[in-house]
């Protein structure tokens, strides 16, 4: 071996006037790395000794494709935010990461090794910028976005079909938790409708306090939709635009307006975080993410809580628990399994499982139904109340008030029937209920949204079609 | 021209996600993804280099905490900020003057979120100099748009961010003192803090766990889940308040309220409404009745929330049967649900032709006719209880759709 490293011998044999820089490199950095090597020789310079090359031409880009290309990949791709945004959100584990970057990389050398082989056969004179970091860099960053495209249409298309096969692993597991794909969007356990409760104490009783700054916690009650004040109405949350003129906030301008109500809305959430931190640390703990046990899948209760095989099982023939005491009260756990399991993130809330909506597998998983049963009340829904199952001979009576024991709702709402889904709504649905093209081509693009506040910052508050988009949608809790 | 991008959907949707975790605007987060993909399509003989892994906004935490959006660029460290619609960008001011500002600010326009350009530089003089006037916790600056804005002829007259000096890691408490409430803290002792926090990557650790307690997303996403939680209470409250005439709206509330610490937030939960139904009963029986016969119509009221008849129930908790009938045809001849009243020896008296046997009915009170009232009247408000109960079930059935 001439350098004590293979990989700088390849590189050797198949351009032996670079020897010298290769003895200099190895010296200097103490080096060994072929890679490293090739990054400091430079684009033009690799290229101009490929083009040199005659039939040894092919082997030199195949050492560019092994020591060049894929080391640079590998490490952009480690590195790329996007990617890494994107696998985390699925919950994907570092090696499974690391498969991924893998085979990436892979496919991108190969797509640049033919530009890079196309380029030397026409003997392009800029030929050399397939080789220059910044075109690999941008290569990546096409590459990750065609692969994170790809992968949410699968999960999109996926998710739509509400007949998932309960013997398949739920592809929910495995997709970003951005929208309430799962029932239980929205589920509050005990504890944090204690924190809660508290909460609205506090803040009824700062609204009070003598010199308070009201404006501000006004601002934040009617964003949210906190029903404290008589400025807002519980559960409905304004846009900006509508909370500025809700309480008159008067600028010249709309922006104006608007940038004077999230000063106010900033001040108002600092206070809030203030209070919370002094008087109800409790918040903080009630509010980490935690493992719904009347949800969980069998795995997760495995690995993530640690549950044995019989507390599985109790645990899902007995759903659903109000609390985690209710876990120790009908056998599932012993007393002394709680600080542990509370420790790794266990909480029991209630989930309803809407009959008209629930995926088979929810109303097998949580609600306990056979699969048969299940199929069926997919097939033959919507139901007007839960009692039609029984009057349709679905379900006998015994049945539905088991099954409404574990959950089972069926929802009925013709407030929002008369109202469209911005969310699932087509764009000419859109254009046709006032909404101007431009507008519900940015809808179409940029949702689904999950709150109304979202669908400002990328409307704007001044933007014509704000009332048709209140009168006439709901945001609707469903992959988009 | 290089300074302008498109924005894809996917990043879109990526920093959506991102920024209600972090809680920090998403404008600013789509500004440093329109910065990154104006250097991607830049020419790649201008040798911009981003590394993704050296930039402060690779984590969250940081982000969280501090606000920082920087992107690196063969190794100079650059803040991207949005300008918004009133023309200015916004920085809070434990940054400037730190290690994370020493080169500027890259002002971002943005088209909709679609896609922008970067239209000018602020130097961190510029900041520093805007800074010394400050009084409030955030600077705001007034950008001029460049006319021919050059992004790359910029990054590449940007000084070279400086090697990390040692700093004092922060100490956790002073961590949850600065994210929960900086108020009382001297602007010199934050900027200290975030050097510290910058420079020892060993303490971002500890910066997660103060985050993910007390993050602007967390006090977000607590108030959402409160707007909720006040929701549900008044639509329960509003449902069950006809039932329960004499009860307060707020009463109702309190109660619902509370419950929501025993059997959590889903009035949809069968205990849930079990126990509201039977809670909301006895409390409207008490406003009714007291003593003994509280505790009969509380037992009628349970027999008949469990699904027995309301006949039924009281017959067997009364064990008078002739006071229960006596009182059965009063209540028939008054109104269905109206309110309680004792019965009247007129009524009582207008009762017996109606039955169909007439009894011999006599205790130690007697009526004028030789009746007594009490066993009537205490039968009348066990059909009263009952008749609530009956009520109230129907609350059942409107709970599980709510």
């Amino acid at each position: 071996m001439v350098t004590g490293s293979a990989e700088l011998d390849t590189v050797l044999e198949l351009a032996p006037e670079w020897a010298q820089l290769v003895r200099n490199f190895a010296q200097e950095s103490n080096a060994r790395s072929a890679a490293e090597f090739l990054s400091k020789v430079g684009a033009k310079a690799i290229y101009l000794k490929a083009l040199s090359l005659g039939d040894a031409q092919s082997r030199f880009v195949h050492m560019l494709q092994a020591h060049y290309y894929q080391p640079m990949l590998q490490k952009m791709l480690s590195a790329n935010q996007n990617l890494r945004r994107f696998l985390s959100q699925r919950r994907v584990g570092a090696d499974e990461m690391k498969g991924q970057v893998v085979s990436l990389s892979v496919d991108i050398t190969q797509k640049l090794i033919a530009t890079l082989n196309k380029q030397l056969s026409q003997k392009e004179e800029d030929g050399f910028k397939v080789l220059l970091p910044a075109y690999v860099q941008r290569s990546v960053h096409n590459a990750v976005i065609d692969y994170i495209r790809q992968e949410t249409t699968w999960e999109r298309q996926t998710l739509q079909d509400m007949n998932l096969d309960p013997q398949q692993e739920d592809p929910r597991t495995a997709v970003a938790d951005d929208v309430g794909y799962t029932p239980e969007h929205k589920a509050l356990s005990r504890e944090q409708v204690t924190q809660l409760n508290e909460l609205r104490r506090h803040l009824e009783s700062m609204l009070k306090e003598p010199g308070a700054p009201v404006e501000a916690l006004t601002v934040v009650d009617c964003i949210f939709g906190m029903g404290l004040t008589p400025h807002s109405v519980s559960g409905e949350e304004m846009t900006m635009r509508e909370c500025c003129d809700k309480l008159k906030i008067q600028a010249e301008t709309m922006a104006r307006r608007i940038a004077r109500c999230q000063v106010l809305l900033d001040k108002g959430l600092d206070l809030v975080r203030r209070k919370i931190y002094k008087d109800l640390p409790g918040i903080a703990e009630a509010w980490q993410r935690g493992l719904n046990v009347n949800i969980a899948s069998r795995r997760e209760l495995a690995q993530q809580l640690g549950l044995t095989e019989g507390e599985v099982d109790r645990c899902i023939k007995g759903r659903q628990f109000s609390g985690t005491e209710e876990l120790i009260e009908r056998g599932v756990i012993t007393r002394q399994r709680l600080p542990e399991l509370t420790s790794k993130g266990m909480v029991a809330a209630f989930v309803p499982v809407d009959l008209n909506s629930a995926t088979t597998r929810d109303l097998i998983d949580i609600v306990g139904m056979p699969k048969e049963k299940a199929i069926r009340i997919v097939a033959e829904r919507p139901f007007q109340k839960a009692e039609e199952l029984v009057e349709r001979k679905i379900l006998t009576k015994d049945e539905l008030a088991n099954y409404t024991k574990r959950g089972a709702v069926a929802r009925n709402r013709p407030a929002d029937a008369k109202r469209l889904d911005l969310n699932r709504a087509s764009q000419q649905d859109l254009e046709q209920c006032g909404i101007d093209a431009r507008n519900a081509e940015v809808i179409v693009k940029t949702r689904p949204f999950l709150t109304w506040s979202e669908v400002e910052e990328f409307l704007g508050a001044e933007a014509s079609c704000w009332h048709a988009l209140r009168q006439k949608f709901f945001l609707g809790l469903s992959p988009g | 021209m290089f300074n302008e991008a498109k924005i894809s959907k996917e990043v879109v949707r990526l920093s959506q996600f991102r920024t209600r975790q972090t809680g920090v605007p998403l404008k600013d987060e789509l500004a440093r993804h329109l910065v990154q993909e104006a250097i991607y399509s830049a020419d790649p003989e201008s040798g911009l280099l981003l590394d993704e892994d050296a930039a402060y906004s690779s984590n969250d935490s940081l982000v969280s905490a501090f606000g920082v959006n920087d992107v690196m660029v063969n190794g100079k460290r650059i803040d991207v900020r949005a300008v918004e619609e009133d023309g200015r960008i916004t920085i809070a001011r434990e940054l400037i003057g730190t290690g994370y500002m020493t080169a500027g600010t890259m002002a971002v326009s943005l088209d909709q979120n679609e896609g922008g350009k970067v239209i000018a530089f602020i130097p961190a003089a510029q900041w520093q100099a805007a800074d010394r006037e400050a009084t409030q916790p955030t600077l705001s600056l007034k950008v001029v748009a460049a006319s021919e804005f050059d992004l790359v002829k910029t990054i590449e007259a940007l000084p070279l961010a400086p090697a990390s000096t040692p700093h004092t890691a922060a100490a956790s408490t002073d961590l949850m003192k600065f994210m929960a409430d900086k108020t009382d803290m001297p602007i010199d002792a934050q900027r200290k803090l975030v050097n510290g926090t910058l420079a020892n990557n060993q303490s971002w650790s500890q910066l997660r766990e103060v985050v993910s307690m007390w993050s602007k997303g967390k006090v977000q996403a607590v108030l959402a889940d409160g707007a909720t939680w006040n929701s549900r209470v008044e639509k329960i409250a509003e449902m069950a308040a006809p039932k329960f005439k004499r009860l307060a709206k707020e009463d109702i509330e309190r109660i619902v309220a509370k419950l929501g610490e025993s059997y959590g937030g889903q009035p949809e939960s069968p205990a849930f409404r079990k126990a509201l139904i039977s809670t909301l009963t006895k409390e409207e029986l008490t406003k009714l009745v007291s003593g003994a016969t509280l505790k009969k119509a509380s037992d009628v009221a349970d027999a008949v929330l469990s699904g027995r008849a309301v006949s039924e129930a009281v017959k067997e908790i009364a064990r008078n049967p002739v006071a229960v009938q006596i009182a059965g045809h009063i209540k028939r001849n008054r109104d269905k649900m109206g309110e309680f009243v004792d019965a009247t020896t007129q009524e009582i008296l207008g009762a017996f032709p109606q039955m169909s046997m007439q009894a011999v009915y006599s205790t130690h009170k007697a009526t004028p006719a030789g009746h007594s009232l009490e066993p009537v009247n205490e039968a009348l408000k066990m059909l009263y209880a009952g008749e609530l109960a009956k009520n109230a079930r129907d609350l059942d059935d409107e709970l599980s759709n709510l």
